[in-house]
């Protein structure tokens, strides 16, 4: 089957039922893409379907089929979410944050200017045990500021 | 790692902290032999430092707070820093504890002097060569930001040009360190060295390692505690296309193949008969009545001042609480994961570990090698919270290893992690108390029946746990008659170490029985704690700076309650004022006012507020959720849907305070945690008039 991931085609042979994850992670070597619950429930797995947030842990590759994925490595380093969360200082021990970057980021896409209401209603199913909580909220903030700043 | 090849190239200058029974001494790499690099800090000639860091990174920020140590006194710039996980072995012991591990809010108070002086070290000898090159005395050259200047002509050149001449140096062997005021990293809020891996998805953990061949391993493991695989049916399990093995490992059942789709499909036909067990048929009412019972044992006396049961005898104003708080699972993001690969010689483990001292003693076990044939490399840790200072699934990966001849991932599914057990220890305590005539704390009873964490990892067995009676029999409040009970829980459910240990538990107890006595007195929690506290100024202090940053005494807004806890544990006083409402049963924290005190020097100040906003939220989320529930002698709960923790629209708005002072240097990985839970429920009481006594609050 082929695969579109952060703009590059991969040819991958796995049963169809097999879960997004294992594949991004185990088969193509995207080890960003984390894995915590296989129940959809943590967020830590997180990649964008055209340009949709989705649980890649209860994603089948045949879901999949055509369409466009985007993980933590495709989101451009220079990325005002990624320079906002670097800015703030989110991360902790790291292991959930490439879900929420890419959360942010999927938020972002379609509104960049987000009230604080809509962050916390985006950004609720991504669990982080260390905390980063009211962290995550004011990179976003900074992220959206960023992003009006570069757009004037 | 730093390998052999990039020794070989070029020139650098390493500085090796030697660890002997006679103390700490700083020498030169090239001094020992040079296939067996065991470097600490190392500097190139093009002018870059790679600091390897003993202590394992699982969020706390000790990578950063390291190499801040190393980068101050050889002064050095922080972009030009890198930093790697040493290798397990014992020139990597914490001189401290003699063994390799992170736990006990211990790092950065015990690597301090020693990672200083080695900065010191390699700066005093670039110094030293800069001037024999140069030819100038030592006392007109200055080190600055990765240069050495000559202060007279202004001529500078970098650090690494030295190195050729310094490696003939002798290592200074009391390098001087900077004055407070030449300081130019320690007490800054330099930004986290592990930040451009965690934002970019290159920050590898426990199964981010691929060996070529590899397998992946998952264990069924038994529904009750004390229970193991008897014997199993693979029948159909090996039936599913990429199964390629099934045996029994530990107490239960591997399933091993060629992708992690497979095990998992192959495991759910595995069919697996237990063994019996006396936890069988215990649902968690039976667990509570058990806990309950065990407080009618006589216990150990931990602490005995005064004649605290005469004193509440004859008491009016008394009152006695029951307590019985939940088994804690640790819910760290990343499962517990190894990868691991045995050669006919060799050994390599990538695990995200806190104690590779113990890595390294169940590798020798499993394998029989020698540890210069061990290779253990520590990934970051997807948190930790303690839990993965137990080795159990390191040691499960070698044998699964060993077994198939394959390199292994082996991976806990959340299912797996809880059914694992190691969890926060469940407990019940009975409290008994008495204000005098003045208002004032005259008596204190508190009987604890908890099981005994450090047994569970491997003190001797026999006396008073230190972590069933921690933060109450060193309590820093004065009460003249104070009596401490402990009793031994012994249930097979694997207890262990659980961010802020036994002070996660006896923090609550106490702060919610002591904020109930100030009730009884008629005082004001912050007044009636203040008097308990007035020979210690440090404690009393971040509980008065508390109040007055929290605004305490203009009292909560319309609708909200205000509830205090002060805990001192790890060395650091912490003191906590959350604002909370009730709405038709649902508690809502608005905001945390915290004041923490870790002594005259914070290395690195965002840091530490990262560590109270982080311990704040997981003590909260303790209180208000969790609680692993027993059904049939083993956990109910088995992920994040039915075991939840606090999420993104509950946390609070968090307003951290440092206040230094004299005195020793605190930790402040877990000094967050114990004050939350009470602090919320301190506050709720205000609200409801009940205390809040059995925890989690929800209970479903």
């Amino acid at each position: 089957m082929v695969l579109r991931i952060n703009g590059r085609v991969y040819r991958v042979d796995a049963e169809p039922d097999t879960p997004l994850l294992w594949v991004i992670r185990e088969r193509l070597r995207l080890t960003g893409t984390k894995f915590g619950c296989l129940k959809g429930v943590c967020g830590t797995c997180t990649v964008l379907v055209d340009r949709e947030p989705v649980r890649s842990c209860i994603t089948p590759l045949v879901a999949v089929k055509g369409k466009e994925i985007t993980t933590v490595e495709g989101i451009p380093e220079d990325h005002p979410v990624k320079r906002a969360w670097k800015e703030v200082g989110v991360p902790q021990c790291g292991y959930c944050q490439s879900g929420q970057i890419v959360m942010a980021f999927s938020l972002l896409e379609k509104n960049p200017k987000p009230s604080h209401r809509e962050i916390v209603a985006h950004m609720d199913g991504n669990l982080c045990r260390c905390g980063t909580y009211p962290r995550i909220v004011r990179a976003i903030r900074r992220a959206s500021e960023i992003l009006e700043r570069e757009r004037a | 790692m730093i390998t052999r090849r990039d020794l070989l190239k070029g020139w650098f200058l390493s500085v090796v902290i030697a660890v002997s029974p006679h103390g700490v001494v700083l020498v030169k790499a090239q001094e020992l032999r040079r296939h067996s690099p065991r470097v600490w800090i190392n500097l190139t000639e093009d002018n870059h430092l790679t600091v390897l860091v003993n202590k394992s990174e699982m969020g706390q920020g000790v990578y950063t707070g390291i190499a801040q140590l190393v980068a101050e006194d050889l002064d050095f710039p922080w972009d030009r820093v890198r930093v790697r996980p040493a290798p397990a072995g014992w020139r990597y012991v914490d001189p401290y504890m003699g063994i390799q591990l992170t736990g006990g809010s211990t790092s950065i108070r015990h690597m301090y002097e020693i990672m200083r002086s080695a900065g010191a070290a390699m700066r005093e000898m670039i110094l030293t060569a800069a001037s024999k090159v140069w030819n100038v005395p030592k006392n007109r050259l200055k080190a600055e930001l990765g240069y050495v200047v000559d202060t007279k002509t202004g001529r500078r050149e970098p650090y690494g040009s030295f190195v050729k001449e310094a490696v003939n140096l002798p290592v200074p062997g009391d390098p001087p360190l900077k004055q407070e005021e030449e300081l130019r990293y320690i007490g800054r809020s330099v930004p986290r060295i592990d930040l451009d891996d965690k934002v970019n998805g290159r920050a590898d953990f426990g199964l981010d390692h691929f060996f070529e061949n590899q397998i992946y391993a998952v264990v069924e493991r038994p529904p009750s505690f004390g229970s193991r695989a008897v014997s199993f049916d693979a029948s159909e399990t090996l039936k599913v296309k990429g199964v390629t093995h099934v045996f029994k490992v530990g107490k239960g059942v591997a399933v091993c193949g060629e992708d992690p789709y497979a095990v998992l499909k192959g495991r759910e036909k595995l069919r697996v008969r237990w063994s019996e067990s006396r936890m069988r048929g215990m649902d968690q009412k039976d667990l509570r009545n058990y806990f309950l019972k065990q407080l009618r044992k006589k216990g150990l006396t931990a602490r005995l001042d005064g004649d605290p049961q005469g004193e509440i005898r004859r008491s009016e104003k008394k009152l006695e609480l029951t307590y019985v708080l939940p088994y804690l699972y640790h819910a760290c993001m990343e499962p517990m994961a190894c990868t691991v690969k045995l050669g006919r010689n060799s050994c390599t483990v990538y695990a995200p570990t806190q104690n590779q001292t113990g890595v390294l003693a169940v590798a020798r076990k499993v394998t029989g090698l020698p540890p210069d044939r061990i290779e253990v490399v520590t990934t970051y840790l997807g948190g930790g919270f303690g839990r993965k200072s137990n080795t159990e699934f390191v040691e499960e990966a070698l044998m699964i290893a060993r077994r198939t001849g394959r390199p292994v991932k082996l991976f806990y599914t959340r299912e797996d992690d809880v059914k694992a057990g190691w969890y926060r220890p469940m407990c019940a305590a009975r409290v008994r108390g008495s204000v005098d005539k003045e208002g004032n704390l005259s008596a204190l009873d508190f009987k604890i029946a908890v099981p005994a964490v450090f047994e569970w990892a491997g003190r001797r067995s026999g006396g008073v746990d230190p972590a069933a009676v921690s933060g109450v029999a060193n309590t820093l409040y004065e009460i003249p008659n104070v009596r401490v009970e402990f009793v031994k829980v012994k249930l097979p459910v694997p207890v262990w170490f659980w961010r802020s240990v036994g002070h996660t538990h006896n923090a609550y107890i106490m702060e919610t029985f002591v904020d109930q006595m100030a009730y009884l007195a008629g005082k004001d929690p912050v007044e009636f704690r203040l008097k308990l506290l007035e020979l210690n100024p440090r404690a009393y202090r971040v509980v008065e700076e508390v109040a007055q940053r929290s605004g305490w005494h203009r009292g909560p807004l319309v609708g909200q309650a205000l509830g205090l806890a002060y805990h001192f544990s790890f060395g650091t006083h912490v003191a906590q004022v959350a604002e909370v409402s009730v709405e038709e049963g649902k508690v809502r924290v608005h905001r945390v006012v915290c004041v923490v005190d870790l002594g005259p020097l914070v290395v690195n100040p965002d840091l530490v507020v990262q560590q109270m906003e982080s311990g704040i939220i997981m003590g909260l989320s303790a209180f208000l959720y969790e609680g692993v529930r027993f059904r049939n002698g083993g956990p109910e709960n088995l992920n994040l849907d039915t075991y939840p923790v606090l999420r993104l629209s509950e946390a609070p708005e968090i307003e951290v305070h440092i206040v230094k002072s004299e005195g020793p240097m605190g930790g402040i990985g877990e000094p967050g945690v114990p004050p939350a839970g009470p602090a919320v429920a301190n506050a709720i009481f205000r609200i409801t008039r009940t205390p809040v006594t059995e925890l989690p609050f929800y209970r479903g």
